[in-house]
């Protein structure tokens, strides 16, 4: 039945490989073993969410479950969204083809706030009322990923959140459900036993309560039992967990093709923006003999080129140089996603470069050094020019920059300082080869976004104006053909900001939006800011409220969620942020007692090599 | 060690793309261990040529490809380490050992045959009739064959210096009426009857 309507489809959409399943490496059981079926659902579309290494972890260890089905499913673009209302064909997983309104628990990942209207029409396409509180019976729908830091916002579609790693806790999670299917617990009991589990928010079982002033005061549990604050989960022992040997490989092409290895989690480095490098901590590493023989076995089960090292700051891996060349030993290539701005990084970047042509990407994230300092971005100019002759004179040409502008205490001054940069940066070119005829200097700049549980969660986005002129600055500054200027949307910035600064009164505005024919606001072409106005404003939501600064004292919607980072730190930092003092990474230098070690009983983390 | 490989891309995989179904193939060696020689050039890519390219929707029961081998090995253990690997409606049927001196693959291909299912009987139009073997038009001069059986309507369509007639244009022209309509490429045919050996899968044309 639903291959007979999938093949009238098929034949009309872009990229119909995006919708057949069948990759290799997929795991499919025999029907009569299953017993219970989780659905791993991706709010964007297939190519994207495909390399997400979160759940090629998830479906391993849920595929090793016995009588467990774990399937993917991601949104369907358009075109096949269309196809599929049109014959009633609702979503399904991708392994057997089964409805997702068949599974017992759908989870899905929060990777981005713009992805966020996509949950609702991922439902919506499965038969399933994005409302938590319509809903009847299984399937649960649950959700984490850093999205999940901040819940408030989607607390209206989801049933339960996980907060922080989910290796551990999916299993208990399949195990509760799945003893609650055979006692007969019904819905809310189901619930309620995840909201006793450590790690698990479950929104019906909290509320928010705002002071007889009507000011919000907090998210509060309903029953005495339930802790005050959702302690963020992490692996006990990440160094040994056990690493998926195959994982599925996209029929169709994908960003990269290539597998990833993750060779460390969480950062400390402590950039004051950035909500992973807050979020992920501790820093964790693997094992060397571990990274080489998972990621030789991987290689050869996805039948790929290519080995990704995958984490936030590659280069900051103890034995990194040892274990590029274990892997290049056996005659593969490697690649390095995450590097710093220094010329050790353009050492490895060279040292994986494998006769690829494509440029180096460095982030030194602002123009100026006082407010390189101001965002703890611990690159000095010098280290920018050493790493950019490194990279010149070893025959690189294209460099692609990343800086964010709207930053907390920026002024057009720091502005020019990315344009004097890229302009320094041609004349270092200059003098090195004599020329400038193959150089290219791509510039990324994005918008600063404030996010919870970083230092900069208090500070305010600019205004429209300020945002455009200082767009418009580095256009006109960067016009000669050298230099390419790639900025974002600022309203799809401001967007971001609400809903990740949001509360759960943002449920209703996503909701309307959504009914507005919202959807894929990550994509340009599909991002419809006029709608989302009209959402907000029917929902009395005030964009500026969430965009704007806030008081150091104000109650944050997300205060009942704890990731182990104290309040206490992330408020220092944001005070030496403002005073443009810096703080250095904890894993080379002192202890910052941003709370994370003692939180988990954990010993800080010493690098054993130092570069 | 060239070899022409002889293989099927049916049920969900005639979904897959032309280009996706090349790197897939480069993924299947590298999956069963069996090292390809690479092409030279800037840009070394393993060394394998499909003889025609299949539309995307389209299925195939007879599809072809030649691979460069680095090193002789047993073609039954070919056969089977790759098959190990193939997704379900890909099956690797028999391989052929070629010399060196074997023309190109592509070069060979002069024909390629369908089968397509219309969903009801149909009595083919007296205008195809007329126009086999006229090549008075852009699209007639490629119809070889055009024989209605039923519900089964063969299709010869010719390949001409790589050119060649997608089936679907035909049943668009002629049974406009029907929106699904399987169709499944049958055959390979060349008209070169001094290669020797003739690989499996590849048929010769008699005109």
């Amino acid at each position: 039945m639903h291959w007979h309507k999938l093949e009238r489809i098929l034949p009309h959409v872009q990229k119909p490989a995006r919708y057949i399943g069948n990759e290799l490496n997929t795991v499919i059981k025999p029907a009569e073993q299953v017993e219970f079926r989780f659905a791993l659902a991706f709010p964007d579309v297939y190519e994207i969410g495909t390399s997400y290494m979160g759940f090629h972890i998830l479906y391993d260890l849920l595929n090793k479950m016995p009588g467990v089905q774990a399937e993917r499913v991601f949104a369907p673009w358009p075109d096949m969204e269309a196809k599929m209302r049109e014959s009633a064909l609702p979503l399904y997983g991708l392994e057997t083809g089964t409805p997702l309104g068949d599974f017992d628990i759908i989870g899905f990942t929060l990777q981005h706030e713009l992805s966020y209207t996509n949950i609702l029409n991922m439902l919506d396409l499965a038969g399933i009322d994005p409302l938590a509180e319509r809903r009847e019976g299984l399937p649960l729908v649950i959700a984490g990923g850093p999205g999940a830091m901040n819940p408030e916002p989607v607390a209206d579609f989801i049933d339960a959140f996980v907060i922080g790693e989910g290796e551990e806790v999916v299993s208990e999670i399949v195990e509760a459900v799945r003893n609650g299917k055979v006692t007969g617990l019904d819905r809310s009991g189901m619930l309620r036993a995840l909201a006793s589990m450590t790690g698990i928010y479950v929104p019906r079982y909290y509320e928010r309560r705002n002071d007889a002033a009507g000011r919000f005061i907090g998210v509060f549990p309903v029953e005495p039992e339930l802790p005050q604050r959702i302690r963020k989960r992490i692996v006990r022992d990440f160094a040994d967990f056990p690493l998926p040997e195959k994982v599925v490989v996209p029929l169709v092409e994908s960003v990269h093709d290539r597998v990833s290895v993750e060779i460390c989690r969480g950062c400390a480095r402590g950039c004051r923006f950035c909500q992973a490098g807050m979020i992920y901590r501790p820093v964790r590493e693997r094992p060397l003999p571990v990274l080489v023989q998972q990621g030789l076995t991987l290689l050869r089960s996805a039948g790929s080129p290519e080995l990704g090292l995958s984490s936030l700051s590659s280069a900051d891996y103890s034995e990194i140089e040892d274990l590029i060349a274990a892997i290049q030993q056996e005659g593969h290539n490697v690649s390095l996603p995450s590097l710093r701005v220094d010329s050790y990084s353009v050492q490895l970047a060279e040292l994986t470069r494998a006769g690829k042509k494509t440029g180096l990407t460095l982030a030194p994230e602002a123009g100026s050094q006082r407010l390189r300092d101001v965002i703890n971005k611990n690159v000095r100019e010098e280290d920018i020019f050493t790493a950019a002759r490194a990279a010149f004179e070893n025959g690189w040409q294209t460099l692609k920059l990343y800086f964010m502008i709207g930053l907390p205490t920026e002024t057009e001054q720091d502005v020019q300082g990315i344009a004097d940069l890229a302009v320094a940066l041609e004349d270092l070119y200059r003098e090195i080869h004599g020329h400038t005829r193959r150089l290219k200097i791509n510039l990324g700049i994005s918008t600063f976004v404030p996010k919870p549980h970083t230092p900069f969660q208090w500070a305010g986005q600019m205004s429209k104006e300020e945002i455009e002129t200082r767009q418009n600055l580095l256009r006109e500054r960067l016009r000669s053909k050298k230099f390419k200027v790639q900025t974002g949307n600022w309203q799809e910035s401001r967007l971001e900001a609400v809903l990740a600064r949001g509360g759960r009164e943002l449920g209703r505005a996503i909701y309307l939006a959504w009914r507005k024919g919202c959807k894929f606001d990550a994509w340009s072409e599909h991002f419809r800011p006029d709608l989302w106005a009209q959402a907000l404003a029917e929902a009395g939501v005030d964009s500026e409220a969430y965009t704007g600064p806030w008081p150091l004292d104000a109650v944050l919607p997300w205060e009942h969620i704890d990731v182990g980072v104290s309040k206490d730190f992330l408020l220092r930092e944001y005070r030496r942020a403002l005073a443009g003092r810096t703080t250095p990474d904890c894993t080379f230098a002192a202890c910052s007692a941003c709370g994370v070690c003692p939180a988990f009983a954990v010993a800080p983390w010493q690098r054993r090599k130092s570069k | 060690m060239r070899v022409v490989l002889q293989y099927t891309k049916q049920g969900a995989m005639k979904y897959v793309s032309h280009l996706d179904f090349q790197r897939l193939w480069r993924r299947l060696f590298r999956m069963a261990d069996i090292a390809v020689a690479n092409t030279q050039g800037f840009n070394p890519l393993p060394r394998m040529r499909f003889a025609a390219p299949l539309p995307t929707g389209f299925a195939s029961c007879n599809e072809l490809m030649e691979v460069f081998l680095a090193a002789a090995m047993d073609l039954d253990e070919l056969l089977g380490q790759l098959n190990r690997f193939t997704p379900q409606g890909m099956d690797i049927l028999a391989a052929t050992p070629v010399p060196d001196s074997f023309p190109k693959l592509t070069a060979l291909v002069d024909a390629l045959e369908y089968s397509v299912e219309l969903p009801e009987c149909r009595v083919l139009p007296s205008a195809v009739e007329d126009c086999v073997p006229d090549g008075s038009t852009a699209w007639q001069q490629f119809v070889l064959a055009a024989e209605l059986h039923g519900r089964r309507w063969r299709l010869l369509l010719a390949s001409i210096e790589q050119k060649t007639l997608r089936p679907d244009v035909l049943v668009r022209q002629f049974f406009p009426e029907f929106d699904h309509v399987a169709i499944i490429r049958t055959g390979i045919f060349t008209r070169n009857r001094n290669i020797k050996p003739v690989p499996q899968g590849l048929s010769l044309l008699i005109d």
